[in-house]
């Protein structure tokens, strides 16, 4: 996944969300995206969806510039992740493949909701889940589609510590599992420290690439590692100050 | 469940109470307010001799077929207004002048053209119920969040399949209330419609018996169709419940 030169306008609102991006998450790696509130990491993130097409520059998939959605990339959404009028089951089977046979359905959806912890709440609507098992829910539809790219945003968010940090755990398995490129936007620098191979920061609205630091631990780490800790430290810094 | 219903009743019950001590104590004029007996007589008798069955039968008939010719032009009319905006531009400022016209308006003219028959009655019923339904449905489907849109995108919903998955239950819950109050509007206006052109049916009922000097029957006629216009909605409160199990109540 490449970005050359991205900038995203709203003619609309007149307003620009990000400016001349480029960064490159190679196959299996995990990028985080962090920066202030409105500074266009969700646009960012919808340049890779395929829904949102760049005013300038391009974004490239696996080399091939994208000019919409392709079925290689699954979006988890920040807000309306899930379809609230269907029950968690044919939310995930609406997401599975067009070409995958009836026959297979059934057992790919219980797979799926297996790995994801969700198994006993098959047949419950969203609003009866809690916001842990909401976004639990909304990856195994984004799951569903077999991606080779998974983009998240703000998984975390809304969620406690412990809810946090477990979601955490688990999301690191499955990507390491499936080999995701993973583009992770977040504002909450524990989980990015358990999860990140590299971290962006972007500038206030119109969003650029401030910092971008590798990570530079291996997969299947804590967060709390004591070789993290200028890292952390080094992020919390920059997430304070503005520029 | 139980306890709602007691509560409800509770101030209904305290009106017949009051009425009945007020016409015992003989505060009121009997020939202008006759006490709940005999209100509660007439009613058992439009019962007992098979008027009321005959006079609710055709008002029903007549509700549920303007009803039904109001979803027929309302439904569509909504989507594809509350869909593209160039169909709102076009139709829009069109339709809100026509809403400005309340259907007893429109009674003399529908006779006009239509006869004074069956056509014309279920023309100002449907004329009711079309606008809550229209509007409804605009609004539900003009206020569906872009991210279920773009949800569907991601997903390679085709039109029908984003109509089906996302845009028709979106914009339900907003259509259901706009049934609810199109049926209210229809059973009202048939009232009037057939208070004032009509040989049969409820509001025939409490002209008939007023211009026979049948005081108790005319507020028989009048308890009737609050009764029946309060099923009505429970019934669609029903179909509500049925559809959007799915919602925060
Ligand atoms: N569809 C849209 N039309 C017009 N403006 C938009 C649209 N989507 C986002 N914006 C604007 O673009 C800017 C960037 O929005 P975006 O959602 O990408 O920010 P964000 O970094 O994800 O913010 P947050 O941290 O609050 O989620 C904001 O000012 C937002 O109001
Ligand atoms: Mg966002």
């Amino acid at each position: 996944m490449r970005w050359q030169g991205v900038t995203v306008d709203y003619p609309l609102r007149r307003l620009r969300a990000v400016q001349d991006i480029s960064l490159e998450v190679s196959g299996g790696e995990v990028l985080a995206v962090m920066g202030p509130s409105g500074c266009g990491k969700s646009t960012l993130l919808k340049t890779a969806a395929g829904l949102v097409i760049p005013t300038e520059g391009t974004v490239q998939l696996g080399g091939d510039p994208l000019s919409g959605p392709s079925r290689r990339v699954a979006m988890v959404f920040q807000e309306a992740a899930l379809f609230p009028w269907f029950t968690v089951e044919r939310n995930v089977v609406l997401a599975l493949p067009r070409t995958m046979p009836l026959a297979e359905r059934a057992s790919q959806v219980s797979r799926l909701l297996d790995t994801v912890g969700l198994s006993d709440f098959a047949h419950v609507f969203p609003r009866e889940l809690s916001g842990g098992m909401a976004r639990r829910a909304a990856l195994a539809t984004a799951l569903a589609r077999d991606p080779v790219v998974l983009l998240l945003d703000e998984p975390f968010s809304g969620l406690d510590v412990t809810s946090r940090r477990r979601l955490a755990r688990e999301l690191a398995g499955i990507i390491a599992e499936r080999a995701l490129t993973t583009v992770l936007v977040t504002h909450s620098v524990d989980e990015v420290l358990m999860l990140a191979d590299r971290v962006v920061v972007l500038t206030a609205r119109p969003g650029r690439v401030r910092v971008d630091f590798p990570v530079g631990l291996p997969h299947s780490r804590r967060g709390n590692e004591p070789e993290l800790d200028t890292l952390r430290n080094s992020l919390y810094r920059i997430l304070e100050t503005e520029e | 469940m139980g306890k709602r219903l007691l509560q409800g009743l509770t101030l209904p019950l305290g009106v017949v109470l009051l009425w009945w001590a007020a016409t015992e104590a003989a505060l009121v004029n009997t020939t202008i307010l006759p006490g709940p007996g005999e209100v509660f007589l007439a009613v058992a008798d439009l019962v007992g001799d098979g008027r009321l069955w005959g006079h609710l039968d055709i008002s029903l008939r007549r509700v549920i077929g303007g009803f039904a010719l109001a979803l027929l032009f309302g439904l569509p009319v909504g989507l594809a207004v509350g869909y593209c905006s160039r169909v709102r531009e076009f139709l829009a400022p069109f339709l809100h002048f026509l809403r400005q016209i309340p259907p007893i308006a429109w009674i003399p003219v529908f006779i006009l053209w239509l006869g004074i028959d069956e056509m014309s009655k279920l023309a100002v019923i449907a004329y009711a119920a079309f606008f809550p339904v229209f509007l409804n449905t605009a609004a539900g489907v003009g206020s569906i969040s872009q991210g279920y849109l773009q949800m569907g995108r991601m997903l390679d919903f085709k039109w029908v399949e984003s109509f089906r998955h996302i845009i028709w239950p979106a914009a339900l819950p907003s259509i259901v209330a706009g049934l609810r109050l199109g049926m209210g509007n229809s059973w009202r206006a048939l009232v009037v419609a057939e208070m004032i052109a009509a040989s049969n049916g409820l509001g025939f009922l409490i002209v008939d018996s007023r211009q026979r000097v049948d005081t108790p029957e005319m507020y028989a006629g009048i308890l009737v169709i609050g009764t029946v216009g309060l099923i009505l909605d429970y019934l669609l409160v029903g179909l509500e419940a049925r559809l959007l199990v799915w919602q925060d109540r």
